[in-house]
């Protein structure tokens, strides 16, 4: 052991280097302030592990790379776990370098000689937004698409070099395949070296001037080795401890593949990019780079001369007034901008498809279906809005405070209805089969939903899955029986003759399908039930 | 002695230029986008039967929303991808229609039809267009995309060219 310890020193100066980073002399007062530096490279640590295990099992390309994080998430072992310390990793990163920093510049640690590292401290920070930027477009999810399309479009406002910046970011006129390539390039490989390089230029640099320590005399030090490495371990340890309570507790999220034709969807930023979203709101027309690169720019920039804007005798907070307030007010705006986005933000709807851009769920369509069969328009009016000429007495559907529910309602169909309901089939099935339904569409229409936009084969298909029941076997939105396979995400897998010639005899084309022939149906209300399945997200 | 001098800073420029002409090869790879157009072919995209869309000719519909598939050119692939579009009464046009296209013109998010405010409403940044695309409120810096429609033979389609970006 020693032998080889030798020849190691002798041959590579590893004892050496070791002594020169362990045995550096390290501020006791204030120690574990000290300790955030560590705790963000720890994190760094982090994100490398679990992003190589991420990368061995990601495929860049729009056709895969939703499918395959879903198998990360779901069918590797521990995959949920590695992605999940990878998402909240990305924030940890954020927190920490943001603490570390404001850490330094309250002691004022970047003053002369360490100006430099100060810089690099800075660089370091942007390359962490750059790898949250393009890390979370990898998922090709909902989120990921939306945020790529608006933060690629960001730059297209400038002067000049506006559109080409776009573009060069997108890698073309719209977000898609080349997008991914590049932004995965760019996260995996580009900006990982900047940030191996520039951590240890960080280090080299505080090898070279020494630790700061605190503002005031008396300065007594420690070695490194063991005491402070000791607190950095705790830390570290609290750390990849709260990573593994938040990737079990709260697992990283991952939406409905990428659907550019979805307009229901409310894009929202990942929360460290909230304060430039939320900037975007205040300034519209010619002013808007003022949000998109002045005020940003501007705010960086004093950042990287706070040391040149600083260079007072003393290095007491007292004898900084000036600065500090500077950065408190700064501090203050970035919260006060992440506090009104983060307010701003929309609830995120219920996944019940009666939101208006959202294609609806069948049993809406099916109720509309009979609300437009039972001629409930004739006194409540089209979606529900007070027909003219009204009956006294007739209630506004649309309206919140209505209330008739259960058999009051199922009462109240059966006495207005105009003429017998459905036409009752052989066998003789329930007339009021559809009242159900009915109530949902009711439901729906009190959410403010409206569906006269929707083209009318979506609307008759989605009723006629309604009546034909096909939720006893298959999920629609989550919802249904699990003999038959989901119904979703069937655009691009499936052409609409399939499906047709699949309804009229399902086992000419799935051997073995237990799902019975739907051939009694018109061939238009057939084709209706195909356009409403492959328009499902 | 001179042309010694001259050598040595001559193989050192070589060298650095060699290394130059890696790094701009790799940059021509980065900055293609520039070059690159994606060519904007293709068949007329079907929106449905004319009659589908006699609401919103009459005025009794602000907008009817069509999510259309069709097939693009995508960096090294071509793929499927739904597009989404809003078809508008236009007494300009001689069909009574017009189709505009669903992407705010501010920063790209999709606009939605609100039958309550009888208005397009973009989700990210609160632009507002109204039904024949103008922006009535919000950043937008213009009024959405106009797609050209024909309306034969009782269907309606749309150029899919007015699609590309």
């Amino acid at each position: 052991m020693k032998r080889l310890l030798e020849f190691l020193e002798s041959r590579a100066g590893a004892s050496s280097l070791w002594r020169a980073f362990a045995d550096e002399p390290v501020s006791i007062r204030r120690a574990w302030l000290f300790t955030l530096g560590s705790a963000a490279l720890f994190a760094l640590v982090v994100q490398v592990v679990t992003g190589l295990a991420l990368a061995l099992s990601y495929a860049p390309t729009p056709d895969h790379a939703w499918e395959s994080v879903k198998a990360i998430q779901t069918k590797l072992p521990a995959g949920a776990v590695v992605r999940g310390l990878h998402h909240w990793g990305s924030s940890a990163m954020v927190v920490l370098a943001a603490l570390h920093l404001a850490r330094t510049f309250l002691f004022g640690a970047y003053r002369k000689p360490r100006e430099l590292n100060w810089l690099v401290g800075v660089a370091l920070l942007l390359l962490i937004l750059a790898f949250g930027f393009t890390g979370y477009l990898l998922p090709w999810d909902q989120k990921a698409y939306w945020a790529t399309v608006v933060g690629t479009k960001v730059p297209a406002a400038l002067p000049v070099v506006g559109a080409a910046a776009s573009r060069v970011m997108a890698g073309g006129g719209a977000v898609g395949a080349a997008t991914l390539t590049r932004f995965y390039a760019v996260h995996v490989v580009l900006l990982p070296i900047l940030t191996l390089f520039l951590v240890a230029v960080h280090l080299l640099l505080l090898r070279k001037h020494g630790h700061a320590g605190p503002t005031s005399e008396p300065d007594p030090r420690q070695p490194f080795f063991p005491y402070q490495a000791a607190r950095d371990a705790v830390v570290g340890l609290a750390v990849v401890l709260v990573l593994f309570a938040l990737a079990f507790g709260s697992p990283a999220p991952l939406e409905r593949l990428a659907d550019p034709s979805d307009t229901s969807y409310v894009p929202r930023p990942e929360w460290y990019f909230l304060p430039l979203f939320q900037l975007l709101k205040f300034f519209q027309g010619p002013l808007e780079p003022i949000g998109t690169a002045v005020l940003p720019g501007v705010s960086m920039l004093l950042l990287a001369l706070v040391p040149w804007l600083d260079r007072g005798a003393s290095g007491r907070p007292r004898d900084r007034k000036p600065v500090l307030v500077l950065g408190a007010l700064v501090a203050a705006g970035i919260l006060a901008l992440l506090v009104f986005g983060a307010l701003d933000a929309p609830k995120v709807k219920a996944r019940s498809g009666l939101g208006s851009g959202d294609v609806p769920d069948p049993r809406v369509l099916g109720g509309l279906a009979s609300f437009e069969r039972r001629q409930c328009a004739s006194c409540h009016g089209a979606e529900g809005a007070l027909a003219a000429g009204a009956p006294a007495g007739s209630v506004p559907l649309a309206m919140r405070s209505h209330a008739l529910t259960g058999d009051a309602l199922v009462a109240h169909v059966k006495e207005k209805t105009p003429k017998p309901a459905a036409p009752v089939e052989e066998g003789g099935e329930d007339p009021d089969k559809d009242v159900p339904s009915l109530l949902g569409y009711v439901a729906a229409l009190k959410e403010g939903a409206t569906f006269a936009g929707f083209p009318a084969s979506i609307r008759a298909g989605g009723a006629a899955i309604d009546r034909e029941d096909c939720r006893q076997c298959h999920q629609i939105y989550g919802d249904g029986g699990r003999r038959g396979p989901a119904l979703q995400h069937l655009l691009g897998k499936r052409e609409k003759a399939w499906l047709v010639e699949h309804f009229k005899d399902p086992k000419k084309l799935v051997e073995g399908s237990k799902m019975p022939k739907y051939a009694y149906l018109s061939e238009a209300e057939l084709a209706a039930m195909a356009d409403y399945l492959l328009a499902l997200p | 002695m001179a042309s010694r001098r001259a050598f040595t800073f001559t193989a050192l420029a070589a060298g650095a230029a060699a290394f130059a002409s890696v790094a701009g090869a790799a940059l021509s790879f980065a900055l293609s986008p520039l070059v690159r157009r994606a060519s904007a072919a293709g068949a007329a995209l079907d929106l449905g039967a004319a009659k589908d869309f006699d609401a919103v000719a009459s005025g009794a519909l602000g907008a009817a929303e069509v999510v259309l598939e069709r097939r693009i050119e995508d960096g090294y692939m071509t793929r499927k991808v739904k597009e989404r579009l809003a078809v508008v009464k236009d007494a300009s046009s001689p069909f009574g229609l017009a189709a505009v296209s669903t992407t705010c013109t501010h920063l790209g998010c999709g606009v939605a039809w609100s039958a309550a405010k009888k208005a397009f409403l973009c989700p990210c940044h609160g632009g507002v267009y109204g039904a024949d695309g103008r922006v009535l409120a919000g950043p937008p810096p213009r009024p959405l995309a106009k797609v050209p429609l024909v309306v034969a033979g009782g269907r309606v389609t749309v150029d899919p060219s007015a699609f590309e970006a």
